[in-house]
């Protein structure tokens, strides 16, 4: 799988729209874990899923 | 009273159940052998975050009289088992495995709770977790995590540790784990026991403390087949307490508990789960192929499929869960963050900051994986696979986010909603176990049950019990 880099500042910027009040420790902390769940995104972003509609409730059936 | 040479806390509740009924066992006696293997064993095990020895005594001395007077209530009546710490339990703390919920005590049983009582079983206690159902062992929070029976060195998986670790050391005749992306069939798999998830919507999730709402499941963590099958017929039905709960009727478990696949067919997406890939165990796949091979002597068909949407379904089921995960624990986040152990506070902050074009997307990438594994099951009766990438690993060098790079073999179930089991195929030469998934149709609980239990009662792997 691809690595994935956000820099600081981008990164800081959604922390504080998410509202998570971290301070630049935890930041630290949590940017390469962070990063690591980048290559689901990119993944998800990926495909081409055409007019497909998206269904909200799931129903295994 | 024990008319068996065979402990009691060896003995499954097949077994026990109809010692019990036939008055040859009695659930007081059963009940006291559980608390008594519990103190030898859980200061190395570390299963159990409560005990409930005076009212599980209390619950066990009612069975015993209700079974004396004629009033036996069925195959769980006087059985002793325990819940994962996430089910509400009135009257008894739970935790999730958190300092956020240390003192929570519910007042309302969870519906699980409440059948599983209804049925006349005994609740031993509360069993340890990864914290609200997710991560792995976790210092940083207040409990000490579960070991693994088979060998202690080694982790439980989750996030039904304690779950897994109680009934593999025969702590527990039974357990409920939940189950999100893999945490009933998981650790049951790298603790030797059977666990069975069931389709979405069997179970009710009234009273279960939430992770991921639209994948969360409920299901049975056993010894054999036959006992999730029994916990199962228990809790399943609709209820009206989840918006979620299917109206589906029941059929009887018990009537799957025969020896036939003959015709049946078992695709094998190798593609994905057993190739050659640095990150899956090749001793993992052998065990499994191996077992694949014994059903194909059985006269099943083995059939290589292919299942492209897999590449992306653990994909889809993490980004799933972390986000409804932090729609749920958004206010404990933001008020008390230091109450979260390090590795889910991570996680929760994580789903905080995905985008609502990420969870779209990976709410339709789930819809193509539903309607390609829909498409696959007109051509197959069942998905067979590993049920784990690799055998249990060690404390010793463990890093938690292992569990977020690479393949999810039990995942995929989760976001497709369909029903799957993870029943013991053998060991590593290290001697650690290794579970095979068996996947099926929705609500095919019957035909999921019915294949395992045929493997099991072949292979006879329960017969092996770990040395503790």
């Amino acid at each position: 799988m691809a690595d994935y880099e956000i820099s600081m500042e981008e990164f800081k910027f959604m922390a504080d729209r998410a509202g998570l009040g971290m301070d630049q420790a935890e930041l630290d902390h949590l940017k390469p874990i962070y990063e690591l769940y980048m290559q689901y995104t990119a993944m998800v972003h990926s495909i081409d899923f055409g007019p497909e509609e998206m269904v909200v409730e799931f129903h295994p059936d | 009273m024990a008319q068996t040479d065979r402990k009691l806390h060896h003995l499954t509740i097949h077994e026990a159940g109809r010692l019990l009924k036939n008055g040859e066992l009695s659930p007081v006696e059963l009940t006291q052998a559980f608390f008594d293997r519990i103190a030898d064993t859980d200061d190395r095990l570390h299963s159990f975050i409560t005990l409930l020895n005076d009212e599980a005594m209390g619950e066990a001395r009612v069975a015993e009289a209700e079974i004396r007077s004629g009033r036996y209530r069925g195959p769980l009546h006087g059985i002793p088992i325990a819940l994962k710490d996430l089910y509400d339990t009135a009257g008894i703390r739970t935790t999730s495995g958190s300092r956020v919920d240390f003192d929570r005590v519910p007042t309302a049983d969870s519906t699980a709770t409440a059948r599983l009582k209804e049925a006349g079983s005994i609740l031993l206690g509360k069993l340890a977790m990864h914290e609200f159902a997710l991560g792995g062992p976790d210092w940083t929070t207040p409990f000490e995590p579960a070991r693994n029976p088979w060998n202690l060195d080694h982790i439980t998986g989750g996030s039904s540790s304690g779950s897994a670790s109680a009934v593999s050391s025969g702590q527990a005749m039974g357990a409920l784990g939940s189950c999100t992306g893999g945490s009933i069939r998981g650790p049951a798999s790298l603790c030797g026991i059977v666990g069975l998830k069931p389709t979405y919507g069997r179970v009710s999730r009234s009273g279960v403390v939430t992770l991921s709402w639209s994948q969360d499941h409920v299901g049975p963590m056993t010894w054999t087949v036959e006992d999730s099958a029994y916990m199962l017929q228990t809790i399943a039905g609709h209820d009206p307490k989840d918006p979620t709960s299917s109206k589906a009727p029941v059929p009887d478990y018990s009537l799957s508990l025969r020896e036939d696949i003959r015709g049946k067919t078992f695709g094998l997406p190798r593609h994905y789960f057993f190739d050659a890939d640095p990150a899956v165990n090749a001793e993992v796949v052998s065990v499994v192929e191996k077992a694949a091979g014994e059903l194909e002597k059985l006269g099943a068909k083995i059939e290589t499929i292919e299942l492209p949407s897999l590449e992306y379904v653990r994909a889809a089921n993490t980004i799933i869960m972390v986000s409804e995960a932090f729609a749920f624990h958004e206010p404990n986040l933001k008020t008390r963050p230091q109450d979260f152990g390090e590795i889910v506070r991570a996680r929760f902050r994580i789903g905080g900051m995905l985008t609502a074009g990420d969870y779209l997307q990976a709410q339709r990438c789930r819809q193509w994986s539903k309607r390609e594994f829909a498409d696959a099951l007109r051509k197959v009766d069942f998905f067979l696979t590993p049920t784990m990438t690799q055998p249990a690993a060690a404390f010793e060098g463990y890093d938690p986010t292992d569990t977020i790079r690479g393949r999810s073999f039990t995942a995929p179930f989760n976001v497709t909603g369909l029903p799957a089991i993870s029943v013991p195929c053998g060991f590593t030469e290290a001697g650690l176990p290794v579970g095979m998934q068996i996947a099926g149709k929705p609500f095919d609980e019957p035909g999921v049950i019915q294949a395992a239990y045929t493997y099991q009662q072949h292979a006879r792997w329960y017969e092996t019990r770990p040395n503790i």
